[in-house]
């Protein structure tokens, strides 16, 4: 089952038709919704699909808050591997809502491209199966210099710092290069690492760390790579209604997918920083380190479809793994509870514990949350200013690629960072666009250059097709490597060049030959570039 | 409203005798079984309001008994009382719905909490559904240390 969050018909009837030719997906059910957030949440708890496809090219209404939704579906362990691919009318639409990509969006496309591709990409990465890929010219490279921005979310910023998720660890005060798209200009900086922690399970990514802002110091030269304090604290001044307080942190532990919604709902309304685990087991990874202020455990019900174990026994289990931590502060509230609270207390051997006999609910834990709240305990969290949807400000980890192959679909490079599978990295050369890594179609050894990964090339128009078309054609007649593909303002220049480089030719030959459609053009192009014959046409 | 009835089941005869001394003027009636299924027999014969329990017993130990009960739809107060090492058995018990537990051999809190669960099982009996217990909030709000 694919869901298709659209009022595009014709698009859901091409994939159809796509799908219909290969035997073993012609039960798949290509389901077209027209779009409401309720729907996506309902749809995608009923049917359980492969994958869902938004359609941002229509309007969509509160797709912040339904992408917070999604954001913590996928963060429960039956969706993880969820693909999400959007659909974009221009590639400006894609940069307004580029911020998503940092959420978990997993795969751009521009509407107007190849869908072939499209689809294809959808059938590898839904159904991990082996899919009839279309072939193109492939040039070969020997270890070609890149550089690659692996997207990473900024979580929040302190005073003095910035918190970061992403799939690379750092550890305590290594340096970091990353690329920050902050107060209206994109600065590439040298970041010293805080601290840096496991998100688990429970993550879109698997590390937040926390980065020391690099300001300019009263006795340094300014510099590209250091931020003026004044402009960074006036910066989050002004941004001040993006922003929320986070106080304090709770976990909720339920097998329900709806409590991982809820989740989402509470981080965006509440002060607190919510997190999920569905078992008692997720919770081991980072239980220390988060030092909780709220514990909320929902145990089992007879009548719940899915048990996860959830009961007393390992309820016991977490209340003795929390006790040496905060000295036993950690409070509990254990739903569905049909004992009372100061019988819990004695059986658990823990005070910080209360009983409640309904389900959870949104309401409950609200106003639990608020009774703290107006406590006014000191909590565990430093404070720190949140926004989930900042688009204002970007972050990406910069790291080095060397190419072995492209194509004008997929690219292979060996990295030394240890990027996870599907993870989303932005190139600017030959062209703006996006790399996900996926299985390898074909054996990659990796070796002491690093891991070698294969990627997609997505989130392009037509004219970045062919602007990367050339590049490729370019890069199998031998004429990159003389060219230093790790300086981006070289290579955009690069880009556009081979470009105009390779149309003056065909504009000659054009000529010439009086060839008139765009079709014919473009087979031109390819014919008078393509040395091997593979190129698609 | 009277202070409704309660019945001990507990294997050992001398310790049952003392209970029902301690706890005669907190209830109107007291009843004893000697083991779980005379206790389950008793509840099906009688009106009792609430029960309290040994987690230790020959035949049927206070779990078998517990899950018996709650499967008779026996939704009332049952407190048990342990001796230290049975923590695991109080776990079990928590899922069956126990009222509370009591410490052998000093029973704290004996009185005060036979009272308390008979008067949460009068209001059951008398068939409201709703049990009077203090909100959830207000105690979270005392436990949060200032």
């Amino acid at each position: 089952m694919i869901l298709v969050f659209s009022n595009d018909d014709n698009f859901c009837d091409r994939m159809k038709f796509y799908f219909s030719n290969y035997p073993s997906m012609q039960d798949i059910e290509i389901i077209r919704q027209d779009y409401s957030e309720d729907l996506v949440i309902s749809k995608l708890k009923i049917h359980r699909p492969f994958a869902i496809i938004l359609d941002f090219s229509v309007e969509l209404k509160n797709i912040n808050s339904l992408f917070m939704k999604l954001n913590f579906i996928k963060k429960c362990p039956d969706y993880k591997s969820l693909p999400i691919f959007s659909l974009f009318s221009s590639k400006s639409d894609l940069e307004k809502y580029a911020y998503l990509f940092a959420m978990g969006l997993n795969y751009p496309f521009i509407k107007g491209s190849d869908e072939k591709i499209l689809f294809s990409d959808i059938h590898y990465l839904s159904f991990e199966s082996e899919t009839p890929f279309a072939k193109y010219a492939k040039a070969k490279l020997n270890d070609l210099p890149y550089d690659g921005k692996l997207v990473s979310n900024i979580y929040g910023f302190t005073e003095s710092s910035i918190l970061i998720e992403s799939d690379l660890y750092s550890g305590a005060e290594k340096l970091e290069k990353i690329t920050l798209e902050f107060t209206g200009e994109e600065k590439t900086l040298e970041v010293r690492t805080q601290s840096s922690y496991d998100l688990g399970i429970t993550g879109t990514y698997l590390f937040r760390g926390e980065y020391e802002v690099p300001f300019l110091g009263p006795w340094d030269e300014p510099t590209e790579d250091l931020i003026l304090k004044d402009s960074y604290e006036s910066w989050l001044e002004e941004n001040e209604d993006l922003f929320k307080q986070k106080l304090g942190r709770a976990l909720i532990v339920s097998s329900r997918v709806e409590d991982y919604i809820l989740a989402g709902d509470l981080t965006d309304s509440t002060n607190f920083d919510i997190y999920n685990a569905s078992t008692f087991e997720e919770t081991k990874v980072f239980l220390e380190f988060y030092q909780f202020d709220l514990i909320f455990f929902r145990l089992d019900r007879d009548e719940d479809e899915v048990k996860s174990e959830n009961t007393f026994e390992n309820l016991f289990r977490l209340t003795n793994a929390v006790k040496n931590i905060r000295n036993g502060e950690t409070i509990f509230v254990a739903f569905n509870s049909p004992s009372r609270t100061e019988a819990i207390r004695k059986a658990l051997d823990y005070d910080q514990v209360l009983s409640v006999s309904d389900d959870i609910f949104k309401d409950k834990l609200n106003a639990l949350i608020s009774v703290f709240e107006q406590k006014g305990r000191k909590m565990s969290c430093q404070t720190y200013c949140y926004s989930p949807y900042l688009n204002e400000a970007r972050c990406f980890f910069n790291i080095d690629l060397k190419i072995t192959s492209i194509t004008e679909h997929e690219i292979t490079f060996y990295s030394e960072a240890d990027i996870p599978m599907y993870s989303l990295l932005k190139i600017e050369v030959p062209s703006s666009l996006y790399l996900i890594i996926v299985p390898p179609t074909m054996q990659l050894e990796s070796d002491k250059k690093g891991v070698h990964y294969m990627a997609f090339i997505t989130g392009g128009e037509e004219s970045d097709a062919e602007i990367l078309r050339s590049f490729v054609n370019r890069a199998i007649i031998g004429g990159l490597e003389e060219f230093s593909l790790s300086s981006t303002s070289k290579e955009l220049d690069i880009g556009e060049a081979l470009l105009e480089d390779i149309e003056g030719e065909i504009i000659g030959e054009l000529e010439s030959s009086k060839v008139e459609t765009e079709t014919e053009q473009r087979k031109l192009i390819v014919r008078k570039t393509n040395i091997n014959g593979r190129t698609k046409l | 409203m009277g202070k409704g009835n309660l019945l001990i089941v507990e294997d050992e005869e001398v310790l049952s005798s003392l209970l029902q001394d301690l706890l005669e003027p907190h209830a109107d009636k007291i009843g004893a079984a000697y083991n779980g299924l005379e206790g389950i027999e008793a509840v099906k014969n009688n009106t009792y309001h609430a029960i309290v329990c040994d987690i230790n017993m020959p035949k049927m130990n206070g779990i078998e008994f517990i899950a018996k009960m709650r499967e008779l739809k026996y939704e009332h107060p049952i407190i048990f009382y342990t001796a230290h090492g049975n923590e695991q058995l109080m776990r079990e018990a928590l899922s069956y719905g126990a009222f509370d537990f009591l410490a052998k051999p000093h029973f704290d809190n004996l009185e005060e909490t036979v009272i308390k669960a008979l008067n949460h099982g009068l209001e059951l009996f008398q068939g409201t559904g709703e049990v009077s217990e203090p909100s959830v909030d207000d105690e979270l709000a005392k436990m949060i240390k200032d």
